[in-house]
């Protein structure tokens, strides 16, 4: 086990812990994602020793470090305001955390090499008040992943950006990370972060760990309400097969076919998320121009409080929706009733499957 | 966009305010006569005043920064209890007349007091020394120096503290490379200002500390005596060295806020 968190509770009065259990391996990308006030950069800034826990302990590598000050963990942290120094350049930045241990000409050869890496070269004389968004957030990983960490902690690091720069930003920390073999936790509310990065996933709520796991187990076996709600999704497994008008066209296991407006490349295996809420339900058949349209039979519907859970099936392809009651009964559905299913492209999410433990995890459900 | 009149009544009240300081202080020069400015210029005891005013408030900055500055510190970082009473004592020599200082510090520091006699024992004594003046400017200054710091310190992101930390820096590096460096223009902003304050100092000096005369001394000695005119040369000598001060540390300041 790389690292260990165990039995870890804290009290900050607004932000609390409780009993928090978490095990790393090495190599992960480990994503914790819930609520707002769910306690989730809490714990990253205990894992970084900003805190001291009421009870628990940080095992990293066989060492308790529960009580070590944090410039002894050697773990570098990245905020959503970047946090550069200001009166610093965006060289002297990335080079702060190297100068205790290297002489210059080292010092040099690494800055400009994460520079590189992270294409903020032309930038390295600058301020940090002179750059955008972007560029202040790539300094801030280039700073913090440039000291070799042996845990990268990040809180909500693309949440400041737009769309975008989010996107590519995603592409080049997976490049980097890949290259500095950096062991992350990343602490987010947005679910594309789990879809595009996350090796394993940690939902938390009001302090707590509710479920931790691969992003397509959580995405298909939550254990319990909040988490189905929260991050509940209906996944396939299937096979990028060509493209299309910039959509790409997967063709599902079941032998559906579906267009994605998220990109991969062409005969690569993927796994299909669809949110039960971006699933639309119509009795006629009206929304000819949006690319997946399907008809389909209701062969189950639940009531569950304010909602109606109906299972659908497509040519053998089960998918999960959500309905109110009233739209239930104005469209004048019912059980073994014929529906036209419409799911937008943007709603179909590609996670990547580039991951070993992906393919067991396929072939662990077919055999279900 | 149209404001209609509101900027232009704003502007003609916004010349009054800044002619209420500038034409009482151009009017000194204009009354001045060359037979009176010869006179001081040569008069070595308006030489002595200045030097002592100016030396005075140099000590009373610095021995402010070197109390001031970790006191702002600890309050901006550090919660304890009494920390609201501790931040009002701070701001309030800013409410006492300064005439009150001067009896204050007088009752507590005669030679005749336990503490009074604490210092003569290292040979300083306070009533008519400069010991004396530096105390009294120190009373009057010190809380510029401690809010504006305190600003300063409040004004840096603890995140900033924790990734230079994180990043192998102890807890004393982080200081001196993150917030001090960070916090410098508001100590600078503060430490202008006590000095300006402490030049100024008049009324605990007449009480505490009358002798070596400092330059604001001598002019109120110059008008009770001799009157208007007598004071006046005195007057416009130290208004300029005070204006020739203010702008160099205003210079100094704004390149420091710059960076």
């Amino acid at each position: 086990m790389f690292i260990k968190i165990a039995h870890l509770s804290i009290d900050l009065k607004d932000f609390q812990l409780r009993d928090v259990n978490l095990d790393i391996e090495k190599g992960d990308y480990v994503v914790i994602i819930g609520p707002t006030g769910s306690g989730k950069s809490v714990i990253l800034e205990t894992i970084a020793g900003f805190y001291t826990p009421e009870t628990g302990k940080i095992i990293l590598e066989g060492q308790d470090i529960t009580y070590f000050p944090p410039e002894k963990r050697n773990m570098s942290i990245v905020y959503q305001d970047y946090m550069l120094f200001p009166h610093m350049t965006i060289y002297e930045n990335i080079a702060y955390g190297l100068k205790k241990t290297f002489d210059k000409g080292c010092i040099e050869k690494e800055v400009k090499h994460i520079a590189r890496l992270l294409k903020i070269e032309h930038l390295l004389h600058r301020f940090p008040g002179t750059l955008s968004g972007g560029e202040a957030q790539r300094t801030a990983i280039a700073r913090a992943l440039v000291v070799k960490p042996r845990l990268l902690l990040m809180d909500e690091p693309f949440s400041a950006l737009d769309v975008k720069t989010k996107k590519e930003l995603r592409q080049l920390v997976k490049t980097a990370l890949k290259e500095y073999q950096t062991t992350t936790v990343h602490v987010t509310h947005d679910l594309d972060d789990v879809w595009h990065l996350a090796t394993k996933v940690v939902i938390m709520r009001h302090g707590k760990v509710l479920q931790v796991g691969p992003p397509e187990h959580i995405f298909a076996n939550p254990t319990d309400n909040f988490v189905a709600d929260f991050m509940g999704a209906n996944t396939f497994k299937g096979k990028i097969i060509g493209e299309e008008n910039g959509l790409s066209l997967l063709k599902l296991a079941e032998g559906i076919k579906l267009y994605s407006k998220d990109q991969g490349p062409i005969g690569q295996e993927a796994i299909v998320a669809i949110r039960p809420e971006h699933i639309l339900i119509s009795p006629k058949s009206s929304f000819s121009h949006v690319s997946n349209v399907f008809c389909g039979r209701i062969i189950n519907t639940k009531v569950q409080g304010h909602l109606v859970w109906l299972t659908l099936d497509i040519e053998g392809l089960y998918l999960k929706a959500l309905l109110t009651p009233n739209a239930y009964e104005l469209m004048g559905l019912n059980e073994r009733g014929r529906v036209f299913v419409t799911i937008k492209s943007s709603h179909v999410k590609i996670i990547s499957s580039s991951r070993k433990d992906k393919g067991e995890f396929f072939r662990r459900q077919e055999n279900r | 966009m149209n404001e209609g009149p509101f900027l232009k009544i704003a502007g003609l009240i916004a010349f009054i305010g800044v002619s209420l300081i500038t034409v009482p202080i151009i009017y000194i020069f204009i009354k001045l006569s060359s037979h009176n400015i010869v006179v001081t210029i040569k008069d070595q005891t308006v030489w002595h005043s200045i030097f002592t005013s100016i030396w005075s408030a140099l000590w009373a900055t610095f021995i402010g920064c070197i109390i001031g500055v970790p006191f702002a510190y600890l309050l901006s970082r550090a919660q304890f209890k009494g920390k609201a009473i501790v931040e009002s004592v701070v701001n309030l020599p800013v409410a006492i007349p300064h005439v009150a200082v001067g009896i204050a510090l007088l009752s507590l520091f005669n030679q005749r007091t336990i503490v009074g006699r604490f210092f003569s024992f290292f040979h300083i004594t306070f009533t008519d020394t400069i010991y004396g003046i530096v105390l009294a400017m120190l009373f009057v200054s010190v809380s510029f120096i401690i809010s504006s710091s305190l600003v300063g310190f409040n004004n840096i992101e603890p995140e900033l503290e924790m990734v230079s930390r994180s990043l192998g820096a102890s807890a004393n590096y982080t200081f001196w490379h993150i917030t001090f460096p960070l916090a410098l223009p508001a100590i600078i902003r503060g430490a202008v200002l006590a000095f300006a304050r402490s030049i100024s100092e008049v009324g605990a000096l007449l009480i505490l500390a009358y002798y070596p005369k400092t330059a604001p001394i001598l002019m109120y000695e110059r008008f009770e005596e001799y009157g208007l005119n007598a004071a006046r040369p005195v007057t416009a000598l130290v208004i300029l060295f005070s204006v020739i001060i203010f702008f160099t540390l205003l210079h100094f300041t704004k390149r420091y806020v710059k960076g």
